[in-house]
This record gives C-alpha cells, sequence and structure tokens, in this order.
C-alpha cells in the first residue's frame, strides 16, 4: 500500500491527527494494533479539564486545558456535557493549599468561584457534611470513545484509511528514512506493507516500543491509573479535592453513571495492565471523604489506563513528569530518521492541540502549504458513533416503537437494530465485527450484569444473522466475558459478588465455556 | 405473635433446602422450611452429580462415581468426602423418585453421566436428565438426523448457533425457524410453556412443525413445554410428529428451574412440611439448651419459630448465605466462621475462566462428619446446627459440575447423621 | 268554584307532570346500550314485556316488594328505626289526610252515610295525621341538620319538601283553630244549618258553644247554667249530628285556645277564610309540583321498587337498560343512606370532591344524562366515577331500589366516551414516545421538588441483577400475546429506566397503568427490588405531571 503519511495508533492523538490531516487534504492511512482507543484514550476520566488542578504544579499546561477545553466545547458539543465542576476541601486537608489555591487559579488565568458552604450541598446533596472549602470551576465531561469514533469517521468520510487489529512488526530503514513498513493483521496472520512519505508514531504508551523498532529511542515511564464506575450517576457535576494532587481526587460523571479515580501507580510495560484491588479500596477510601455514598454504592466496573510520560531523565513521583505533551521529530536526533514523527504525553483534553502541532510538522516534512482546520471546523455527529452515549438507545427504542426490535442487552436498553447499525458500518470500513467491537461502539455489557445476560442474546442475535458461523460464539462469549471480567473483579464484594457469581453459574456452571471442546 | 415449635428447621429454598425438607418429611420428621427465591430459579433443570475432576485438567468424567471416588481421595475435604458412595447414591434415588411422583419424571444414563446441549452450543455432562430432555442426550449420543427448532422472539436461543457450533460433530442437526402459535414479538418462555400448559397452542404448535421434519429422526425444541403437564405435552407433541421430540435448555432464568420449584413447592406441604416461602429468617438466636428460636417473615410481618435443630442450606452470595464486603465473608444468619482465603486480592484470577476456578468458590462453611459447621480449629460450633449444599467449603460446584449432588447428598447425609 | 278549578287545574299539572317526566325515561340516553335503540324503540320493548310480567307468576314478586318495602318500608325499618319512624309519620300521615281530609268529598262522602268532617273520628283522625306528619317533620329537620353527610349537601329540594308539608300541615292546623274560635263562622253556620231567629235560643247557643267549643264572641254571653242547659238541649238537636266534642282536635284546641287574645283581630279579618284558600291553594301547589322535585318518588319509588324485586334478570335487554337507568335517577330521594355506608367516603373529604359520594353522583350522573354540565363538572364527575371502587354496598342498600352500581358503570362508560376518562384512560390517547416528547417539549407538569420515595432514591435499584423474574411472574405480562404493543414495557424494563434516570420515558408506559398491583413481581425478585411500589409511585406521579398535557376542551 501507498500513502502520504501511515499514523500509527488509534486513540484520541492518532484519529484527531488523521482528521486534521484528511481535512488538509494530506492522505492517510491509520493502522491500530486493537480497536479504537485501545490505550489511555479508552481508560481515562473522561474530564475535560479546566485546568484548576494543574495550577500549582504546572500553570502553563492548565492554562492550556482551559483554552482546548473552551474549543472543544465549540467544535465537539455532542461529545461533550457541560456538567461545571467544584472543587471542594474536607476537614483535615490542607489548609493553606486552600489558602493559595485562588490566588494560584489567578495567576494560570483559570476561572474559579467561592461556593457558599450552604450553596454547595445545595447543588450536590450527596457532598460530605465536613465541607471547609468549596469553589466552582468550568470542568466538562467527554465522552473519549464518541470523540475518537466521530474523529476517525470524519477522516474516512474525506478519504482517510483505518486498518483495525493491524499491528507494526518491523520499519525498513535506509538513508536515514523509513522507506517501508511491515504490519501484520492481527486476527488472520496476512502481512502487509506500507509506504509512506512520513510515519507518525501516535502509539501513546507504545511509542518507545514502536520507534525502537526504527532503532530510534525515547525514554518513557509507564504510569498506571486506575478507575471506578458507579452504577447510578452520583452528582451532577465534576467533583475534585481541593488539595495537592493525588490519589482518589475526582469524581467524574458520565452520563447514567459516575467515575471514581484516580491513582498513579508507576508499572513496567504498558502491556498487561490490571487495576488492583488495593488501588480499589484506596479510590474508594478517599473518594468517600468527599462523598460518603462512595463507601457504599454499587461499583459495576473498574479499569485501568496507562499515562504514556516522556521522561526528562528524572525519577520520582509521576506526576511530577511534565503532563506536557511530546512531540518529537526524529530527523533531529542524534541517529536521524527523516520521515519519523513521535507524538506522546499529553492529556485527553489537549488532544486536538497535540493533532495540529504534529499535523503542522508532518506539512511541512511533505512541502504541504494547507492549515490547520480543526480550530473552526466544527467535529461532524456521525451516526456510527452515536450509540455509545448513554441513554440514547432506550430514547431511540421508544420513539421507533417497533414491536419486532427486541432488546438485546436489558440493562442499558440496547436493541437489536443497534447492533444491526454498528454491524453494518464495521463491515463498511473493511472491518470484521465482533462482540468486542460491538461493545465498544454501544451500552452493550456496559450495565450492572456486565454482560451476564446479554452476552449469550447479542452472540444468538449474530449467529441469526450469519454474522457468526462454527465455533465462533463460543470464542467470542469467551473473550467477550473474559474483558468485562477485567473490569469486575477488583470491586467482587457485596452485590456485585452475588451478580458475578450468577454469571458464572451461567456461563461455566451451565454452559462450561472454561473446559476445551471434547 | 405467633409461634411454632418444630423438630427441624430447615433454612432455605433452593435445592439443598428442599433437599432437606423433603428427606425429613419423609422419615416423619415435624419440619419447618424458610426460604426466598435465590438459586433454584436459575436452576436448569439438569441435576450434576459430578462432572468434572480435576478441575484444573478439565477431565470430564463418564462415571461419577468413580469420579466421586478419586475427588475423595485427591480432595479429603470437599463434603463429598463425608458420605459415602452409597449414602450418595440412595439420596440421589430417593430424590428423583420423588421429583417422578411430582410429575417431574428425571432420568439417568443408566447411572452414569449423561453429555447435553447446552443452548451456547456447547455440551455439558450431568447426571440427572428430566425427561422431557432425555432424548437428546441419545441423539447426540448417535448423532441422530435431527430437527432443532427455535421460535422468533425467543432472545438467547438460536438454533443456528448449537448448529454451527457442534457442526463437525453433529453435522446432521438440521435447524428451523417458526413463529411461536398467538405470539407476536418477543416470547417470554415462561408464558410459551404457561400457554402450552392449558392446551391453547398444542396443536397449532404440533402442526407448524411437522413439515419441517422431513427426514429427521427426531425433534429438539427450547424448553418450553409446560410448567405442570410437561409429560403430557410432550407425549401429545411425539404422537403428533411420530418422532421423539426432546426439550434444550434455554438461557437463565429458565421454566426448568420453575418447574423444580413448583415441583418442591407445591409437594412437600403435602408431605407435612410447614413452608414459608418468599420468607426469610430476620432473626435467628440459639438458646441456652441448644435449641433455637427464629423470627421468620418479612419487614412487615414476622412469626416466632422455635426449632429443636437447624440444617442451614442458605447458599452463598446469591441466595444470601454468605455475604461479603471489602474485607472479608461472613455467615449471615449466626455470622458463623467461614473458611476463607486470607485477603480479598486472593479471592478471584484475574482470568475469568482460568482453569483453576476462583479461591473465593471454595470458601464457606467448614464442617465436621456430621455436617455440623466448625471453628478454624475443627470444633463444633452449636450442637444440634448442620449445614448442607452450596454454602460448605472446599467445593466448587460450578466448575466440577456437582451442584445438584452436592445439595442433594450433603442434606441427606445431615439428616442421617442426626441422632 | 276558582279553588276547584285551581285544584283541577293542579291535577293537570301534576299529570302533565309526570307524564313528561316518565317520557325522560325512554329519551335518556344512559349508558353504551343507549346507542343502540330509539325511544320508540324503547317504549315498544317496556310495554310489550310488561303483559308478560304482569300476567305472570312474577306479579306476586312485585306485590310481596310492594306489601314489604312500600307499605311496610322493611328497608328504611332495617337501617334506622329513626327514619322509619320519621318516613312512616310523614308518608302515611300525608297520604292518610289526603284520602281521610283533602278528598273526602269523593271518598268519604260516598262511604260513610253521615260524614261530617267535624265528627268524629275524622277530626281526631285529622289530628292525629297531622301531628304524625309533623313528629316526621321534625325528626327530619333534625336529621338533616345533625347526620354529617346530609348537613353538607341539603339541597333546595330537601328543604322545599319539608317546607312544603310543614306549610301545609301547619297552615291547616292554624284553619283548624280559627274556624274553632270564630264567631263569624258561628253566625253563618247558624244561618245555614238552624235558620232560627230567636235570639235567646241563639245565645243559649252561644253560651254553650263558647263553653263548649270555645268560640270567642265579641260580647261573651252568658255562662250560667240556665243558659247552658237550653244551649246544650239546642246543640243537641240541631247541631251534635255533625259536630263532635273539640277536645278530640288535641292540636287545634290548645292552638285555639292560645289564639283565643287574637280573635277579634282574626274574626274581623275573616283569618280563617284566608287560611282555608292558603290551605287549599298550598296543597293544590304541592300536587302541581309533584311530579317536578323530590315529591315524585311517591312514584318513582315503588315503581323502582316493584322492577328491582324482580332480580337482575329484568331489563337486561340492551333497550331496556336504559329505561331502568333513567326510572332509577328519578327514585332518588337524597336521602344518603348510600353516602353513609360508602367505602370511599373518607376519600371524598381528603380530595374534596363531593361527587365520590353517590348520593351527590347520582344527581350529577342525571344532570349528565340531560347534558347539562360544564367541562369543569364533567372532570370532577369523571373523577369521582373512578374513585368509586365498585364495592357495590350503596346498590345493595338503596332503600329506593336503584341498581347504583348499574348507573355507575354506564355514566363512567359515557363519560369516558365522550372524553373525560380517568388517568388510565387519558394516558391511552396517546403512545409512550408521544409522551415522551411532550416531557422533551416540557409541557409535563415539573418533577415534584420532593425526592420520591422509591425512584428518587438510587438505592432502590442497586440490587438488580437482571434475572427477569418480576416479567416473567406478572400475570399482566402473561395475559398479553405481545407485551411491547400491549404494554410498551415489561416490569424488568421500567425498572432499568429507572435506574438510567429516563422516568420521562416511563411516565406514559402502559405497564405503569396496567398494573394491577398484585405485588408477585417484588415478593419474588430475588434481591429484594420494590417493583410494585415502583411502579405505583410512578403511575401516581404520572397521573400529576401528564395532567397539563391532556386537552380539556371538548
Amino acid at each position: 500500500m501507498h500513502t502520504q503519511v501511515l499514523i500509527i495508533g488509534g486513540g484520541a492523538t492518532g484519529t484527531g491527527l488523521a482528521r486534521d490531516l484528511a481535512l488538509r487534504g494530506v492522505e492517510c492511512i491509520l493502522a491500530e494494533k486493537q480497536d479504537i482507543n485501545a490505550g489511555a484514550s479508552g481508560g481515562n476520566h473522561g474530564l475535560l479539564h479546566s485546568g484548576a488542578r494543574y495550577v500549582a504544579t504546572d500553570p502553563a499546561s492548565a492554562c492550556e486545558c482551559k483554552l482546548e477545553g473552551r474549543l472543544l466545547k465549540k467544535m465537539a458539543p455532542h461529545c461533550i456535557e457541560t456538567t461545571g465542576g467544584l472543587f471542594v476541601a474536607v476537614a483535615g486537608d490542607d489548609e493553606n493549599y486552600i489558602a493559595d489555591f485562588p490566588g494560584m487559579c489567578t495567576q494560570a488565568h483559570i476561572d474559579v468561584q467561592p461556593v457558599d458552604l450552604h450553596t454547595a450541598p445545595e447543588m450536590e446533596p450527596a457532598l460530605s457534611e465536613k465541607l471547609i472549602a468549596a469553589y466552582a470551576v468550568e470542568d466538562a465531561t467527554i465522552d473519549p470513545f464518541k470523540l475518537s469514533l466521530d474523529n476517525i469517521a470524519h477522516a474516512q468520510m474525506l478519504g482517510a484509511r483505518l486498518l483495525r487489529h493491524t499491528r507494526v512488526t518491523g520499519f525498513q530503514v535506509n538513508d536515514h528514512a523509513i522507506q517501508k513498513v511491515r504490519l501484520r493483521n492481527q486476527v488472520d496472520g496476512k502481512e502487509l506493507i506500507i509506504e509512506a512519505k512520513v510515519v507518525v508514531n501516535a502509539s501513546g504508551a507504545w511509542a518507545a516500543e514502536v520507534a525502537a523498532l526504527a532503532g530510534a529511542e525515547i525514554q518513557m515511564v509507564y504510569s498506571k491509573g486506575s478507575l471506578l464506575v458507579t452504577q447510578e450517576r452520583i452528582s451532577r457535576q465534576v467533583i475534585n479535592r481541593l488539595r495537592p494532587a493525588t490519589n482518589g481526587d475526582i469524581l467524574v460523571p458520565g452520563g447514567t453513571v459516575s467515575i471514581l479515580g484516580t491513582t498513579s501507580e508507576r508499572t513496567a510495560s504498558p502491556d498487561a495492565i490490571y487495576p488492583e484491588i488495593h488501588e480499589v479500596d484506596h479510590i474508594i477510601e478517599q473518594g468517600a471523604a468527599m462523598l460518603p455514598i462512595l463507601a457504599r454504592t454499587r461499583y459495576i466496573r473498574a479499569y485501568c489506563g496507562v499515562r504514556p510520560l516522556i521522561s526528562q531523565g528524572e525519577v520520582g513521583d509521576d506526576r511530577s513528569v511534565s503532563r506536557g505533551f511530546a512531540l518529537i521529530d526524529h530527523s533531529e536526533d542524534a541517529h536521524p530518521i527523516r520521515n519519523l514523527i513521535t507524538i506522546s504525553g499529553g492529556k485527553l483534553t489537549t488532544f486536538r492541540l497535540m493533532a495540529e502541532k504534529t499535523a503542522d510538522r508532518v506539512c511541512r516534512h511533505l512541502g504541504v502549504a494547507a492549515s490547520c482546520r480543526t480550530r473552526t471546523e466544527p467535529l461532524p455527529n456521525t451516526v456510527e458513533a452515536r450509540w455509545t452515549e448513554p441513554g440514547l438507545a432506550p430514547n431511540m427504542w421508544i420513539r421507533k416503537n417497533d414491536p419486532q426490535d427486541k432488546l438485546l442487552c436489558e440493562c442499558e436498553m440496547v436493541p437489536q437494530s443497534v447492533v444491526d447499525a454498528i454491524v453494518s458500518s464495521l463491515r463498511k470500513r473493511g472491518s470484521r465485527p465482533n462482540m468486542r467491537a460491538i461493545g465498544l461502539r454501544s451500552r452493550i455489557g456496559k450495565g450492572p450484569c456486565q454482560g451476564t445476560f446479554c452476552s449469550l442474546r447479542v452472540a444468538s442475535y449474530l449467529y441469526d444473522r450469519a454474522v457468526f458461523s462454527d465455533d465462533e460464539g463460543v470464542q467470542e462469549l469467551c473473550a467477550f466475558l473474559r474483558e468485562r471480567w477485567r473490569g469486575q473483579r477488583p470491586l467482587l464484594w457485596d452485590m456485585p459478588l452475588a451478580q458475578a457469581e450468577l454469571m458464572e453459574a451461567m456461563h461455566c456452571g451451565l454452559f462450561g465455556l472454561e473446559l476445551e471442546a471434547e | 405473635m405467633k409461634q411454632i415449635d418444630t423438630e427441624i428447621m430447615v433454612i432455605g429454598s433452593g435445592m439443598a433446602g428442599m433437599a432437606a425438607a423433603l428427606f425429613s418429611a419423609q422419615r416423619g420428621i415435624e419440619t419447618v422450611q424458610v426460604g426466598i427465591t435465590g438459586e433454584i430459579n436459575f436452576a436448569s433443570g439438569l441435576l450434576d452429580l459430578l462432572g468434572v475432576h480435576p478441575v484444573s485438567d478439565g477431565t470430564r468424567w463418564q462415571d461419577p462415581w468413580a469420579a466421586i471416588g478419586q475427588l475423595v481421595s485427591d480432595e479429603p475435604r470437599h463434603p463429598y468426602g463425608r458420605l459415602s458412595v452409597d449414602q450418595v447414591r440412595t439420596a440421589m434415588d430417593q430424590c428423583l423418585a420423588f421429583l417422578e411422583t411430582a410429575g417431574l419424571p428425571y432420568q439417568t444414563n443408566g447411572h452414569q453421566n449423561a453429555k447435553i446441549v447446552t443452548p451456547a452450543g456447547t455440551v455439558k455432562t450431568t447426571f440427572g436428565v428430566p425427561r422431557s430432555m432425555f432424548a437428546g442426550v441419545t441423539v447426540l449420543a448417535e448423532k441422530t438426523p435431527t430437527l432443532l427448532v427455535d421460535f422468533e422472539g425467543l432472545r438467547g436461543f438460536s438454533a443456528r448457533q448449537i448448529a454451527q457450533t457442534l457442526g463437525p460433530v453433529w453435522p446432521t442437526l438440521k435447524v428451523a425457524r417458526i413463529a411461536f402459535p398467538g405470539a407476536g414479538g418477543e416470547l417470554l418462555a415462561e408464558h410459551a410453556a404457561r400457554a402450552l400448559d392449558v392446551q391453547i397452542h398444542r396443536s397449532s404448535l404440533a402442526d407448524a412443525i411437522q413439515p419441517l421434519v422431513g427426514s429427521c429422526r427426531a425433534v429438539g425444541l427450547p424448553a418450553v413445554l409446560g410448567i405442570y403437564r410437561t409429560a403430557e405435552i410432550l407425549a401429545d407433541l411425539e404422537s403428533r410428529l411420530g418422532v421423539p421430540v426432546f426439550e434444550v435448555p434455554t438461557m437463565l432464568p429458565a421454566v426448568t428451574g420453575l418447574r423444580l420449584r413448583e415441583a418442591f413447592e407445591q409437594q412437600l406441604p403435602r408431605l407435612g412440611v410447614r413452608a414459608f416461602y418468599q420468607q426469610k429468617v430476620m432473626e435467628a438466636e440459639v438458646l441456652s439448651d441448644g435449641s433455637f428460636r427464629f423470627l421468620v417473615g418479612n419487614e412487615d410481618a414476622q412469626i416466632c419459630v422455635r426449632a429443636q435443630r437447624t440444617i442451614m442450606a442458605s447458599g452463598r452470595f446469591f441466595g444470601k448465605g454468605l455475604r461479603a464486603d471489602r474485607i472479608g465473608i461472613r455467615e449471615t444468619i449466626f455470622n458463623l466462621p467461614v473458611h476463607q482465603p486470607a485477603e480479598r486480592t486472593l479471592w478471584h484470577n484475574k482470568d475469568l475462566l482460568h482453569p483453576d476456578g476462583h479461591p473465593i468458590n471454595r470458601a464457606g462453611l467448614s464442617v465436621d462428619s456430621r455436617f455440623r459447621p466448625t471453628d478454624a480449629g475443627g470444633k463444633v460450633i452449636h450442637d444440634n446446627l448442620y449445614a448442607a449444599g452450596s454454602i460448605l467449603a472446599h467445593q466448587d460446584w460450578m466448575r466440577q459440575k456437582c451442584g445438584s449432588g452436592l445439595a442433594i447428598a450433603t442434606a441427606y447425609g445431615a439428616l442421617s447423621q442426626m441422632k | 268554584m276558582f279553588l276547584t278549578y285551581c285544584a283541577y287545574l293542579s291535577l293537570a299539572v301534576c299529570v302533565a307532570g309526570i307524564l313528561w317526566r316518565a317520557r325522560r325515561w325512554f329519551f335518556s340516553a344512559i349508558g353504551p346500550e343507549a346507542r343502540l335503540s330509539t325511544p320508540g324503540q324503547r317504549m315498544v320493548v317496556m310495554f310489550t314485556a310488561l303483559p308478560g310480567i304482569l300476567f305472570s307468576r312474577k306479579i306476586w314478586t312485585i306485590f310481596k316488594a310492594l306489601m314489604l318495602d312500600v307499605l311496610l318500608q322493611r328497608q328504611i325499618f332495617r337501617q334506622s328505626v329513626v327514619r322509619w319512624i320519621m318516613h312512616m309519620g310523614i308518608c302515611y300521615g300525608v297520604l292518610s289526610l289526603i284520602l281521610v281530609h283533602a278528598l273526602d268529598d269523593l271518598i268519604l262522602a260516598d262511604l260513610v252515610t253521615d260524614y261530617a268532617a267535624t265528627r268524629n273520628p275524622y277530626l281526631f283522625l285529622r289530628n292525629l295525621l297531622g301531628s304524625a306528619v309533623l313528629v316526621g317533620l321534625a325528626i327530619a329537620v333534625v336529621r338533616r341538620h345533625h347526620v354529617a353527610v346530609l348537613k353538607r349537601f341539603n339541597t333546595v329540594w330537601d328543604r322545599a319538601i319539608l317546607v312544603i308539608l310543614a306549610i301545609i300541615i301547619f297552615s291547616g292546623i292554624g284553619l283548624e283553630a280559627t274556624r274553632m274560635i270564630s264567631a263569624s263562622l258561628f253566625e253563618e253556620m247558624v244561618a245555614d244549618y238552624w235558620g232560627s231567629d230567636d235570639t235567646e235560643e241563639i245565645t243559649a247557643l252561644k253560651s254553650f258553644w263558647a263553653q263548649q267549643f270555645h268560640v270567642v264572641f265579641a260580647t261573651p254571653p252568658p255562662l250560667d247554667a240556665s243558659h247552658l242547659d237550653t244551649g246544650r238541649q239546642l246543640h243537641a238537636d240541631y247541631c251534635a249530628g255533625c259536630h263532635s266534642s273539640v277536645r278530640a282536635a288535641f292540636v287545634a284546641l290548645p292552638l285555639a285556645k292560645a289564639i283565643t287574645p287574637m280573635a277579634a283581630i282574626f274574626d274581623r279579618m275573616r283569618i280563617d277564610t284566608w287560611l282555608w284558600y292558603f290551605h287549599y291553594l298550598a296543597s293544590c301547589l304541592a300536587l302541581a309540583v309533584l311530579p317536578f322535585g323530590k315529591l315524585f318518588h311517591l312514584f318513582s319509588v315503588p315503581l323502582s321498587l316493584a322492577v328491582s324485586s324482580l332480580g337482575p334478570a329484568v331489563g337486561q335487554r340492551p333497550e331496556s337498560r336504559p329505561i331502568r337507568r333513567a326510572m332509577g335517577l328519578d327514585a332518588c330521594t337524597h336521602c344518603g343512606v348510600c353516602s353513609r355506608h360508602c367505602s370511599v367516603t373518607p376519600i371524598a373529604t381528603v380530595i374534596s370532591n363531593a361527587t365520590i359520594l353517590p348520593s351527590e353522583k347520582i344527581a350529577e350522573v342525571g344532570r349528565l344524562a340531560r347534558d347539562q354540565l360544564t367541562i369543569q363538572r364533567r372532570w370532577r364527575l369523571s373523577q369521582g366515577s373512578r374513585t368509586c371502587t365498585a364495592c357495590g354496598r350503596c346498590s345493595d342498600l338503596c332503600p329506593s331500589g336503584i341498581d347504583l352500581q348499574d348507573l355507575w358503570s354506564a355514566s363512567t362508560a359515557d363519560l369516558n366516551r365522550s372524553g373525560y376518562p380517568g388517568p388510565h384512560g387519558w394516558i391511552r390517547n396517546q403512545s409512550v414516545e408521544q409522551w415522551a416528547d411532550h416531557a422533551r417539549e416540557e409541557i409535563l407538569a415539573p418533577a415534584s421538588t420532593d425526592r420520591p420515595r422509591f425512584t428518587g432514591n438510587p438505592n432502590t435499584f442497586w440490587a438488580c441483577v437482571q434475572c427477569t423474574t418480576c416479567t416473567s411472574v406478572c400475570p399482566v405480562v402473561a395475559a398479553s400475546d405481545d407485551p411491547r404493543r400491549d404494554l410498551d414495557m415489561t416490569p424488568q424494563q421500567v425498572m432499568n429506566l429507572m435506574r438510567l434516570e429516563l422516568k420521562d420515558l416511563a411516565l406514559g408506559c402502559r405497564m405503569v397503568w396496567d398494573c394491577v398491583t398484585c405485588y408477585k413481581c417484588q415478593e419474588h425478585c430475588p434481591q429484594g427490588v420494590p417493583v410494585a411500589d415502583v411502579l405505583y409511585e410512578l403511575r401516581n406521579e404520572a397521573c400529576r405531571r401528564l395532567d397539563p398535557a391532556v386537552p380539556k376542551k371538548d
């Protein structure tokens, strides 16, 4: 295959870059080793920072967040819920920090309003009675899946191509430039060669690995953060802890649920990461200080993501490593590679800026004069990406009122027609539909039952529709349930434990999925 | 407050509780039984005895009795180890005989394990098979040309899925989809079953299937053939279609679980059990003479039950016999010590389908040779308190495929050990 | 002559009125069957059915009912002895007075050879009957002011009927009393029936009459023994044939004595004549208005009791039912017995809608049948109708034999059909997606600021494991071939909508309204989710919030 730009990595940065380049008329292919948002973009808080969290440690980054946040609210409002946010401190928190906070915000040009301690509980009844300070900020929440799916869908509409489940296996580097890129399809094992004028390494936490394949060296630190999803939405706004940034500080609403996090644990590799039990317990204890209900509520899922932090050579608390992004043009390396650019680090909130800067650099290499349009061109709300929005599926289902359209996922009320739509959009893009892909693009399996019942309903339906054949269903059920299990395991006590027992009773006790076929 | 005195109190209305109440009543012992809707509603109707051992190898056994022998030798603390094989056999036979009289006949594969198809297309090893499903065991073993029928609107059951998954081993399995007579839109299994119970659609159902049979020599259907009159409906269909007919288990909760529950709930009171279904034990107290005092009912109203002996068959986490918080696992009625992994990080494997199973599943109540719960040191806690069923420790019924056998046999064992 | 004309006129009006009201029985269209027949057809059906009833054994049933319930008023006796006394007093008092007194010329005069109104026992009877009526009226007035239900709802006619009867009786007593003491009348009587000129004899008679009959003369006659003896002798010869001792007039006599001081004035003004006209005309008036008010129950109640005595089998044809209902409406005496025993009476206090009570509802139903209700009153009647639990007590107890239960179901059907159904009705007028749109357009009433006990508390849904047990035990779901088509959603789906905070989507869903609150879902839920309580709470909230969106104009 030939193209102008090969983008490696389908997270927020990669998809944002594909769109930016496509808008400039640059031909590109995006290769992603798994599926959209498989890395940090799929394991974060979904928070569109006001920036107030970084006023003490990184004021420049704070300001960047604020500006990008405002821009995104205008450009992609359908991915964003403008919830507003609060910073709250409870008895025992660092009073100096509280005192300095307004000043630091002003210095970083972050808008912050003090909130009366009687008003705060009226706004958010779940807040602790032991509040000692509260400030209102411009936080918002963003759906990262919808964002990336819309980005790549728009890019595809403009001619870009997406290769899912396609992993880079090597580069052929001659004459200080990448001539060919070798890739392999993870599903059928087929090998593929792509020739591109510029290669962008937007693989996030895997940037170092990918760069190493080309012989370039990047110092990277991996910081894992775990988060918990509650069964129902606890607060209307984002609730932040008003103290120097540490674990378990933030509760972010996400449609019909709330997400509590996070942690920061050094991990040796970006692969095989797990939300651990001690992290879960720690987050809950910290969060419960702000919102006591967090100690009692039902959690339906835990997940984690790895923050790619380009190290400046220091070792220590990963929070002190810059959250700013790193744009590395490898033509400036000691062992230069003319047409390789790495973009890594950063935050979800600043993805568009990262993509813009990268695209500027790419276009300079290509000699393309077009300038960035993502500041002014709104992100279209594509049909393919809409089903990740919580509550949308039941709304549509009820309005359509088609008695033949049955619900496959009862928890989140997702009907057959949505599965049909996702299957056909996957096929249209040349992708193979499987249960995890469908789960990624919808709310299926994301409710309290975490796949106990919907997994078999969806599998049977896909057989009826001749999407599955042979014993694919058993493989898919195993893969889907295993994937859901990752997020359940650390929080299996009380109700979720009973639910998990029911799930294992059916899928192991009755179906025997854990056994090899005889 | 109304007070009842009884000889034996059975806590739990799952398989173990029902078996305990049954055996107790059959021995003429005054019995009170209390339980809420729990695990039995989720029964597939198949009665496992022992299917897999060792769990880590996934080895399936044809001869469950030999399997039990091996299991007890390898894992002496397994509850089966407290019983002789003869006792297990007697318990199963007695229970199956009862179910036969209750209008729910079962069949075994000559007292050996049988293999039966599940809705996921996998093959399950089990022991007691409802007669309405047994032809399915035979045709699977013999690979008979069979028509598998499913219904429009019955979610979670796709005949094509089963046929495709079993394709290589059973190429003569044909599939067809029909509309369940009288239904539009979504079909709920329980409602289809009730309709067939009252003859509403039996002949239309046969008429719809008839033209599709072709050269097939058996017909399989999702398990919706009535709740109380399964045998009648099956015979009716078989005579109309002229071939053996069998049911295939559906997704849970299924009609098959309801049949089991109904059989017990209808018949046990007739045997003299004073039953309080859909009610809980609100309070439990051990009195100084070793007997028990319970408050039974719900938030609004309770009665007092005094019992000489108690059998705890209260189930695990779903059945509310055990409850876990972030720190540890408790037994919910008497707060008995629970044998459990040292900490929560050890409860579950990171892989759902890890071949060893999850250590928490082996947590539960440790018992002595008489099925009385003991503490960590092996000392019996209350002389007149017994435990049976899935609440017992040192077993993993979901992986070993021994749920029903465990329930029935340990209930039998506890009762026969009562002096 | 004038008075006779009045009497005939009143009679004509009365008969016309009765016919007019009877006509209404055929022309009233109450209930869904009414559309199936014309008034003419109904008349034909009824009249052709009559011989079958009258010339069969059924006539004995009717006879028995009339004996027990009309003559002896057994039903009233069973409910309240005091009320029975009251009603017997008024009823028999008035009827007997009509027979024995008002129609004495036509009846008694023919039957009895030497009838004279002033003779005993007729004099005594009139007083007795009059006092019986007065006792009855007194009890009635006390009842009307003491019994809770009646106290609040006394209508014009309730009072009017008492007033009219009181006027007639009091004027009658007054008449008798004034006549007793009237000297002028004495003169006239002497002139008409004796014709004597002998002043000595007249004086003697006067003496006797002044003493024995309490006539008050301008110049008191001498009351010595010789005059009295002469007077007695004369009385025996010329008067006693028609005049019994006035001591029998135990009510009029004390009154006569009491007004003696005013006798002269009364006599000069001829009060007795005035009262005679007044009494007569009052009676005529009562006769004339008899068909138009509560007095009509004299006819309608026996008729209604006769019909109801034949049991439920009678009047089942579609043509007959509207007739029966219309007759029933006319048979109501607003006695209030139904409301006193109505099982939802307390609700009437809470909601302050009088039409919840049967005794008030029936009047409105009558007005509904005559198309006399405004929109607001129709809605109130609709609310009153659906609060009724159809327990049937009112029907069982009605002393007029009205089939109230049938009237309620008929009028409710009429209300539903004309666009005034209860919430379960107007909910169905729009689909669940239309209601969801209304929620989006924000034309619903806002959600209450108080958090609802179940649906406002996330705890409620924490425990759900999606097992579908609630749906599979639900009898309403089982009764439908296609739950999605008939109910929009199953109980489990409603619970999920609550958990997803999509309550607006569930408000208009028919599962919420068809739920029969059998509580099986809640009792069988393995996790203790209060499914039925949630549905109930939703229903109440839907009722409150969806009401503004219902078009209220005709």
